[in-house]
């Protein structure tokens, strides 16, 4: 197989990148592990109120139907790249596409495999919830063939482990890096409680509850009036080797915590922050409303643990200096920003924090003929990606002609 | 309190505390207040509060920190350094700036007390017969003073 | 469009569509309209570039036209005619392209701080230019020079004036003894690096107080100014007497940028930028086509995303000589010219200036996103809108949706492409068979007598599902489209039937329950007081 430019990663940035890519006349193939496309986007819920907040989450789905319609764009999925050669001219890679586990085809999501599934999170449902996916790294046949409950109960015979991963060969001028970002792993901060205090989430687990409605504050026990966020978990944090501002998550704390109110209004919610950072223009006018609704302490707390009454227990220092220790109904986790592992691509770089290229440089890497875009580059917004993935489609696209009208000659 | 002049205070202060061994991290410091968070001895002494220590070394208020009582109840238990997004190693300052104050001979008389018997009994208290009496009852052998363990760490 | 643009129009004759040029109109001032005219020059595009003295070297294909400004644009993507003037008069070019590329006006912040300028007392663009000079900072008056930055203690700050903020204190550094003070609220560290050389900052001896309500008092005293404050971590007074006392700036759009917005239709613009804030708008588009905006004019101050901002006209401008058709997209309307009265209707409402005027009104098929607000607002109707790719129109789908129809009750839905469409398409038709959805390009297509053509076919209810406010990838699409529901609400109110039974529902692409709510509602409406039972 042949295309101008392969897109590694095919979440916003990569599908802004194929599309960009479509308008400049070029032909690109996405390579995405996952087994949809979208990526961390896709599980985000629309943070409009009575009018809307431009988070920009619904942007994915405008994008996908560009890329979809160019018809430019080849997007493999559950496929992973496992070799990557250079040759004159552009990559060789080698991929391993892993076959659909279960048809969509012929599966009638009755939740049979759900149910008989004896290991947890391996049977995944698409955001939306009309599609079933097995989760390889958890299902415990890809651990050790130990089990086939799911492939044994569909009464539609709609599941198929068995199957081995096909190999594919592609040589593409061009390459462009958009693995995207891992969110920070709030278990190895266990002050703030993730995992060990229940009440704790992270706000990519909120979000996600939040876009399937699958939250309310009545959660059996009474309801949920008192919610904690907690800002830089995982951001400015030189102790972890995490020297950076995430730049995202003030914004999505805020914007997430108004959502929370305008459709639960007996939700109170309270910011722990150091600095909040302007996500919009006019940022004065936005930071006055939000603090109409949210209650903004600039202190991060020492400890989140499990109170006398089982509900999270915040300890920090107060604005009436002095040590306080208030319980809230649910603490949310604003967490940060890592790089996506890149590490199959070696010599791109590496910026100071961690992220692909160099320092200074936005859309390249140390690598010919190798582009970067999206957060793998450093964090940033939706709106932000999207710019950045223009550029870089832009730039991938001058190369690819370069090359290629160099090579002919 | 009359008003702290800046302009009066040593800016360089700081960087006498930073050049100490463990003051290293106190420039780092961005004020996110988890350390007095976690302090136990903030909790019962108000005094004592990290980041305020802080800020007053880093203002240059050198007489302020080194003559006070408060920097001597650190009880050096590390819960400012586990929760430090900065690695500050506040314990660390605290023994720098203890140091200092020692070299400007601000020590409060409790401590020339304990270095006192340190000197003469090579621990905090003396063991006299009282105890090896009772260390016998429980079976335990008895424990010999040996001051010249001391000197010989110095 | 204001109105010496529509009159000239008629004066003067407007460039048409078809009069494609692949000349750039570069509006710079610093190194960023330097920096784009020279990336398009290198993709082969000749560029006009305004803006700069006259003493500055340009490269081959850049042709600078010194000490001139932009008066007035009209026309379209690869066709614009632009007024500029300098001082030897006014002359007509003709571009196929504009780029804005002006860099942003610091207005620095004494007034807001009730502080008078003084050689103490200087913005922060006075500093950095008498550093960058090799000019003198002030006398120090003691063994300390202290030095005293404000930052955003008046109207939040950005990450790109604490960058500059820090490369002074950086070079202030260079002296023996600098003691600096930075009095700020919310630092703004969101930016590649900027925690890095704040903890720098810091660590070299910076001290920063940020101040959650009262910040310092400004007195005067025969040392100078007095800042007087309290400590906001320690509680207590403090006072300082700096040597020098740098006040910060509010970054705004160029002055310059006026010929443009004018151009543009306001009905997208939030702010006094060319770009709206939306993720509609990604990149350097702007809401008139063939019209780009870099960094600043966009509201982009970080100088990182300068780059990728060239980066980006260059293959936008590549995109639109390319022309790879957009199968998303509707053929533009079609008008007819015995219907046409020249009444200007479409003229001022279109939400991307995609009309013009010569013997009749015409439609530049580039600028047109197909939204349809313009067939349906004009008075004589004689625009109609060309369904993409030979589907049947409105009315037809309305009255063979119906047709088909299986429920025992029959919802109609339009649905809008860029919003409500795709959430359905996430939870699929099939959220219940009373539904039937009419796909449209945007809400603001809905007029009422699509509303009331649903309802003579035999609809129940009606919803009109689109983008929520403010997202409405034509402005106002979702605003004309409330307005004409609450029209119909009231008709069915006289008429004694429930008004409720014709709602408007905001949507989103990853919002898939919102519709789904909404049918259950209205179907629970109709049972209620439908009189049919």
């Amino acid at each position: 197989m042949e295309t101008d430019a392969v897109i590694i990663g095919g979440g916003i940035a990569g599908i802004q990148c194929a599309t960009q890519l479509a308008k400049l006349d070029l032909q690109s193939v996405i390579v995405e592990k996952a087994p949809f496309l979208g990526g961390h986007v896709a599980h985000l819920a629309c943070k409009a109120t009575d009018r809307c907040r431009r988070c920009g989450a619904c942007a994915l789905e405008d994008v996908l139907r560009r890329m979809v319609s160019s018809g430019s764009v080849k997007p493999f999925v559950r496929t992973t790249v496992e070799r990557v050669d250079e040759r004159s001219g552009g990559f060789a890679l080698t991929l391993a596409r892993r076959p659909a586990r279960i048809f969509p085809d012929r599966c009638g999501q009755c939740g049979e495999c759900e149910r008989v599934c004896p290991a947890d999170g391996a049977i995944v449902r698409a955001p939306g919830g009309n599609e079933i996916f097995i989760d390889e790294d958890k299902c415990l046949f890809f651990k050790d063939g130990s089990c086939k409950a799911c492939m044994e109960a569909c009464p539609d015979l709609a599941i198929n482990l068995e199957e081995r991963p096909d190999t594919l060969s592609l040589n593409a001028s061009a390459m462009i890096v958009a693995t995207g970002f891992e969110p920070f792993d709030a278990e190895t901060k266990p002050r703030f409680g993730y995992g060990l205090v229940p009440g704790v989430v992270t706000a990519l687990e909120m979000d996600s509850m939040l876009r399937n409605d699958t939250w309310s504050p009545d959660n059996g026990e009474g309801a949920i009036q008192s919610v904690a966020f907690i800002q830089c978990v995982g951001s400015r944090d030189a102790g972890m080797g995490r020297n950076y501002c995430s730049r995202v998550c003030c914004g999505y704390a805020v914007r997430m915590a108004r959502l929370m109110k305008y459709r639960f209004p007996t939700v109170r919610p309270t910011m722990f922050y150091m600095d909040i950072q302007s996500f919009e223009r006019a940022f004065d006018k936005s930071l006055h409303e939000a603090s109409q609704e949210v209650r903004l302490i600039r202190s991060i707390p020492a400890e989140i643990r499990k109170g006398e009454d089982g509900r999270p227990e915040l300890i920090y220092h107060g604005p009436e200096d002095q040590r306080v220790k208030e319980s809230f109904d649910l603490v949310i986790l604003s967490i940060g920003i890592s790089p996506a592992s890149f590490d199959r691509f070696p010599g791109l770089g590496l910026t100071s924090d961690g992220f692909t290229g160099l320092d200074g440089e936005e859309v390249t890497t140390l690598k010919k003929g190798v582009f970067t875009a999206g957060c793998v580059q450093g964090p940033k917004s939706i709106g932000e990606t999207l710019s950045h993935a223009i550029a870089a489609a832009g730039r991938a696209a001058s190369y690819v002609r370069d090359t290629e009208s160099g090579g002919s000659q | 309190m009359s008003r702290i002049k800046l302009n009066d205070l040593d800016p360089s202060f700081k960087n006498r505390v930073a050049s100490q061994p463990g003051g290293e991290g106190i420039k780092a410091c961005f004020a996110c207040k988890a350390c007095t968070a976690a302090c136990p001895v903030e909790a019962v002494d108000k005094r004592y509060d990290p980041r305020k220590i802080i800020r007053m070394a880093l203002l240059g208020m050198q007489k302020e920190v080194l003559e006070s009582d408060f920097i001597w109840l650190c009880s050096s238990c590390y819960g400012c350094h586990e929760v430090c997004p900065q690695n500050v190693r506040f314990t660390e300052v605290m023994f720098a700036i203890k140091n200092l104050a020692v070299a400007e001979a601000c020590v409060p008389p409790g401590l020339m007390i304990q270095k006192d018997l340190l000197k003469r009994h090579g621990r905090l208290y003396e063991v006299t017969e009282f105890e090896n009496e009772k260390r016998e009852k429980q079976g335990l052998p008895p424990i010999a003073e040996h001051p010249e363990d001391y000197d010989a760490l110095l | 469009m204001r109105a010496s643009a529509i009159q000239s129009v008629f004066l003067h004759g407007a460039p048409r569509p078809q009069d494609q040029s692949k000349r750039v109109l570069v509006l710079g001032g610093d190194s960023t309209g330097l920096l784009v005219a020279e990336r398009l020059a290198d993709a082969g595009f000749p560029v006009l570039l305004l803006g700069h003295p006259g003493d500055i070297q340009v490269r081959d294909k850049v042709t600078l036209a010194a000490d001139t400004v932009l008066e007035e644009i009209q026309g379209f993507s690869g066709a614009f005619d632009v007024v500029i003037r300098n001082s030897s008069g006014r002359s007509v070019e003709r571009v196929g392209f504009v780029v804005a590329a002006q860099p942003g006006e610091a207005v620095p912040k004494f007034e807001e701080y009730r502080l008078a300028r003084s050689c103490r007392t200087v913005s922060l663009s006075e500093l950095e230019n008498t550093l960058l000079s090799g000019g003198q900072t002030p006398a120090r008056r003691g063994e300390w020079f202290h030095a005293a930055f404000l930052l955003g203690l008046s109207g939040e700050s950005e990450p790109v004036v604490f960058s500059r903020v820090l490369s002074v204190i950086e070079r202030l550094r260079q002296m023996e003894n600098v003691q600096s003070y930075v009095f700020t609220r919310n630092l703004k560290v969101a930016a590649d690096g900027l925690e890095r050389r704040f903890r720098e900052c810091r660590e070299s001896g910076t001290l920063f107080f940020k101040f959650d309500d009262a910040g310092p008092v400004f007195e005067t005293s025969a040392e100078g100014t007095v800042m007087i404050f309290k400590d906001p971590l320690l509680g207590l007074d403090v006072e300082l007497t700096p040597d020098l006392l740098v006040v910060d700036e509010h970054v705004n759009p160029a002055v310059s940028l006026k010929p443009l917005l004018d151009a543009t239709p306001l009905s997208l613009l939030s702010s006094p930028f060319l770009q709206p804030e939306s993720t509609r708008f990604s990149g350097v588009e702007t809401p008139r086509a063939g019209i780009f905006a870099v960094g600043p004019a966009r509201g982009m101050f970080d100088p990182a995303t300068i780059g990728v901002d060239a980066e980006s006209v260059a293959a936008a401008l590549e995109a639109s000589l390319r022309k790879v058709p957009d199968g998303t997209l509707p053929g533009p309307p079609a008008i007819d010219p015995s219907k046409c009265t020249m009444c200007l209707t479409c003229l001022r409402l279109c939400p991307h200036g995609a009309v013009t005027f010569g013997k009749t009104a015409e439609v530049d098929p580039v600028s047109c996103v197909g939204c349809g607000i313009c067939a349906v607002e004009c008075p004589m109707a004689a625009i109609s809108l060309a369904p993409p790719s030979g589907e049947p129109d409105i009315d037809s789908r309305i009255r063979e949706g119906l047709a088909a129809a299986s429920g025992s009750r029959k919802i109609v839905a339009f649905v809008c492409s860029r919003s409500a469409d795709q959430a359905l398409a996430a939870v699929g038709t099939g959220i219940s068979e009373n539904l039937i959805p009419v796909v449209v390009r945007c809400a603001g297509t809905i007029g009422v007598p699509h509303i009331l053509s649903a309802f003579g076919h035999g609809a129940d209810a009606v919803m009109a599902a689109g983008c929520f406010r403010g997202n409405c990838a034509s402005g106002y699409g979702t605003v004309l489209a409330e307005e004409r529901i609450s029209q119909v609400q009231e008709m069915l109110g006289d008429m004694g039937i429930d008004p409720d039974l014709v709602r408007f529902v905001p949507a989103a692409g990853n919002t898939p329950g919102a519709l789904s709510n909404a049918v259950r509602a209205m179907e629970e409406r109709i049972e209620g007081r439908s009189p049919k039972t």
